[in-house]
């Protein structure tokens, strides 16, 4: 239902209208004059659509929300109110950098936590996400061979398992993607790696964890390999919330890496909305970080220029990035200290294998039983779907009718019908049982009635959407959905 | 060749004689990349100078051809390359405290010569990469800074000495190599100059060696031999030679 739907001609609420202060007949000849195409609704009728439209979103703030590799957990408020301080808000971008020192501070404090976090020497926070942030590095990597005149490397290795951003980051840097094989314990394929390494190679993309939701074992050995074949290696940070004040990927060897803040650092993460996804790299990299970088002088602060620092990738964004988040980031980073940082860690990883425990007792098959979960883990309905015809997509919707969302479905792509789970640190106990009771409740219903779960869900404004075309045919304008209409 | 619009690159131009070259050039209209491992005083020299940093040792054949390349990115063709790194050390071969560690003197050619060495190759890689303008046969032109040490190093100047003297003996052959792609290969070998190395010097030495100055009867400016390369770069005629800058002193043994 939309607004324009309900719009009765000349209806209008007089409330807003200023009276005297505005002289109109000063601008009369400004005025427009055909009519605003705007929905002519009363007061109330303005308050209640949009009431009812909120309540139609499925979010972290109402609904547990379990979406594997998403780590949508909870954010907490404090940090939204800090870094909406009138002081941050009002500052403009091109404000005298003596009446920025304050932010500019928080910035540079910012830049030192998350060398500390990731083990890197170099931290630039200009990234807008986590993908501008992938591609970031991999320019940086490519930068890296060109002024070695090392023009042949040309190849850019991405495991099977890897983020969809990962290779297409690498395709836009002007790469060549090359897939190495997972093997049957979810770790890389040493065997095809070694094959695969050569004169060509670029570098690598790894997310550690993996998106199987499995630490990587051998990362010594393979940020060897990579590095004795002259290639870099590239950190997914997506997944950094499992090992947040771990392990760092800086000691794993990695060169270069991106943070989502929007995940990991009090932004809620999604629909678009605004991201951050600052880059940490090896000294090897530090020249060709993007511009600017906050610098300490003589206890001021300021930008660094392309003057100073030519090898750069350049500017990414405009002004410095996606300020506001980095602010969320830097309060939440105070907030938790070193050792909350850590807590949050080791809590995403215990909350995980909890569950994956709990799976396990209720019959579902996990992907690698052998192996321990990490922040997240994957099941698999493998069984379900031949012995009962059900699919994990059937359970998905059927855990909407039940007020949780659902996991994410259908990857990584090496698993057949899985879920991937991720509990996150910010869930209760409680929770976490609700959610099992559930899924015993669901998995009932699959024996008992699974056409129930077959036409699932039963209690959502909209059922089973064409989830590709609802992606990449996107309509929310107002006039072309009237032509539809006519 | 002109200076005006030139781009030109300075080694070790951070400090010293280089802060003072680059300075100098850049107030005659040159676009300057200021290399030097020092970031914060490069920096600070380059915005002086209205021109580029970059961080490089000039033993580091990757981060010195990225500093050239820098140079062709953000200022255009590289035609000159001055290289002022170097670092003095002063100890007898054979002292009171013994022999003199193998590894300093190692170090002293390392920087000195080796780094001379590298920052001559990779400019003269650089530089051929530049098109002729029309009309003039001319590249650019490598200038490095010796020492008159050279010629008449004193007690305790072994490495010292054999480093600006290895510099010394390499501008010919250079010059010859590179004769045939236009670029002037040259050196200056000044006297004692009033840089930050003769820090360590007491003032009654100080005084001594001006004494020893024929006239002027004081210590070199580095202005002065930032003059000295602006007429080498504007002066084709120039090539192959090693022009000492001293006001007419000869270095006593001690």
């Amino acid at each position: 239902m939309l607004i324009f739907e309900e719009s009765k001609a000349s209806r209008k609420s007089q409330a807003h209208i200023l009276q005297g202060e505005v002289d109109l007949a000063d601008i009369s000849q400004y005025l427009r004059q055909a009519a605003l195409e705007l929905p002519e609704v009363s007061e109330l009728q303005v308050v209640r659509h949009y009431s009812c439209l909120s309540k139609k979103n499925f979010a972290i703030d109402s609904h547990f929300y379990p979406l594997g590799s998403c780590t949508m957990k909870y954010n907490p408020k404090v940090a939204h109110r800090l870094a909406s301080l009138p002081e941050f808000l009002a500052r403009h971008p091109y404000a005298p950098l003596s009446h920025s020192q304050g932010f500019m501070s928080c910035l540079f404090e910012l830049q030192n936590m998350l060398k500390t976090l990731t083990g890197m020497p170099g931290v630039c926070l200009t990234p807008m996400a986590g993908a501008q942030g992938e591609l970031a590095g991999v320019l940086m990597i490519r930068a890296y061979h060109k002024m070695r005149n090392d023009l042949e490397r040309s190849e850019m290795l991405v495991p099977d398992s890897a983020h969809g951003t990962n290779p297409a980051s690498a395709v836009m840097a002007g790469f060549t993607i090359r897939e190495i094989p997972t093997n049957d314990e979810g770790d890389l394929d040493l065997d095809a790696l070694r094959q695969a390494l050569g004169p060509k190679t670029a570098g690598l993309m790894l997310t550690n964890p993996s998106t199987l939701g499995l630490f990587e074992r051998q990362i010594k050995l393979v940020s060897e390999l990579v590095h004795n074949a002259g290639g870099l290696l590239y950190y997914d940070g997506a997944n950094l919330n499992a090992i947040l004040g771990i392990v760092r990927p800086g000691d794993m060897g990695f060169d270069v890496m991106h943070l989502n803040l929007h995940k990991t650092f009090a932004t809620p993460h999604g629909s678009g909305g605004p991201g951050s996804g600052p880059i940490a790299v090896a000294e090897s990299l530090l020249p060709y970080l993007p511009l600017p970088l906050v610098l300490k002088e003589n206890n001021q602060y300021r930008w660094s220029t392309l003057k100073e620092k030519p090898a750069s990738i350049g500017q990414l964004s405009t002004f410095m990035g996606n300020a506001g988040i980095l602010l969320r980031a830097y309060i939440y980073l105070r907030l938790l200290g070193l050792v909350g940082v850590k807590r949050v860690g080791t809590i995403a990883s215990l909350n995980a294998h909890y569950l994956a425990n709990l799976c396990r007792e209720l019959g579902l098959n996990l992907a690698y039983p052998q192996r321990n979960a990490t922040h997240e883990f994957l099941i698999t309905f493998k069984a379900q779907a031949k012995q009962l015809g059900v699919t994990a997509k059937d359970f998905a919707k059927r855990l909407l009718d039940y007020g949780i969302h659902a996991p994410t479905t259908y990857f990584p792509l090496l698993v057949p019908e899985c879920w991937l789970i991720e509990p996150t640190e910010t869930e209760s106990k409680e929770t976490l049982d609700h959610f099992i009771a559930v899924l015993k409740k669901i998995l009932q219903e699959a024996k008992e009635t699974p056409d129930l779960l077959k036409t699932a869900p039963h209690t959502l404004p909209v059922t089973r959407l064409d989830e590709v075309k609802a992606a990449r045919v996107i309509d929310v304008n107002y006039y072309a959905w009237g032509k539809k209409q006519q | 060749m002109n200076i005006q619009e030139t781009a030109i690159a300075v080694l070790g131009g951070a400090s010293g004689l280089g802060a003072a070259i680059a300075l100098h050039l850049a107030s005659q209209g040159a676009k300057v990349m200021v290399i030097d491992l020092n970031q914060a005083a490069a920096t600070e020299v380059a915005s002086l100078c209205q021109g580029w940093s970059s961080v490089a040792d000039v033993r580091d054949e990757v981060a010195l051809r990225q500093a050239f390349s820098m140079v062709e990115q953000h200022c255009g063709p590289l035609r000159v390359v001055i290289n002022c790194v170097g670092i003095i050390h002063a100890k007898r071969l054979l002292g009171k405290q013994g022999v003199m560690p193998l590894a300093e003197f190692q170090k002293v050619i390392d920087i000195n010569l080796i780094g001379a060495f590298n920052a001559l190759r990779l400019g003269a890689e650089a530089i051929s990469q530049v098109p002729l303008k029309s009309g003039s046969e001319e590249r650019g032109v490598i200038i490095q800074i010796a020492s008159i040490a050279a010629f008449e190093g004193q007690l305790g100047q072994c490495a010292y000495s054999a480093s600006k003297g290895g510099i010394v003996s390499m501008i010919l052959p250079a010059a010859r190599e590179l004769a045939p792609l236009g670029i002037r290969v040259v050196a200056i070998a000044p006297g004692l100059m009033d840089t930050p190395m003769l820090a360590s010097v007491t003032p009654e030495y100080l005084a001594k060696l001006k004494a020893s100055t024929l006239f002027p009867k004081r210590l070199g400016k580095p202005q002065e031999c930032a003059q000295l390369v602006a007429h080498i770069i504007e002066n084709s005629y120039i090539n192959g030679s090693v022009i000492r800058l001293d006001g007419g002193m000869r270095l006593q043994a001690e």
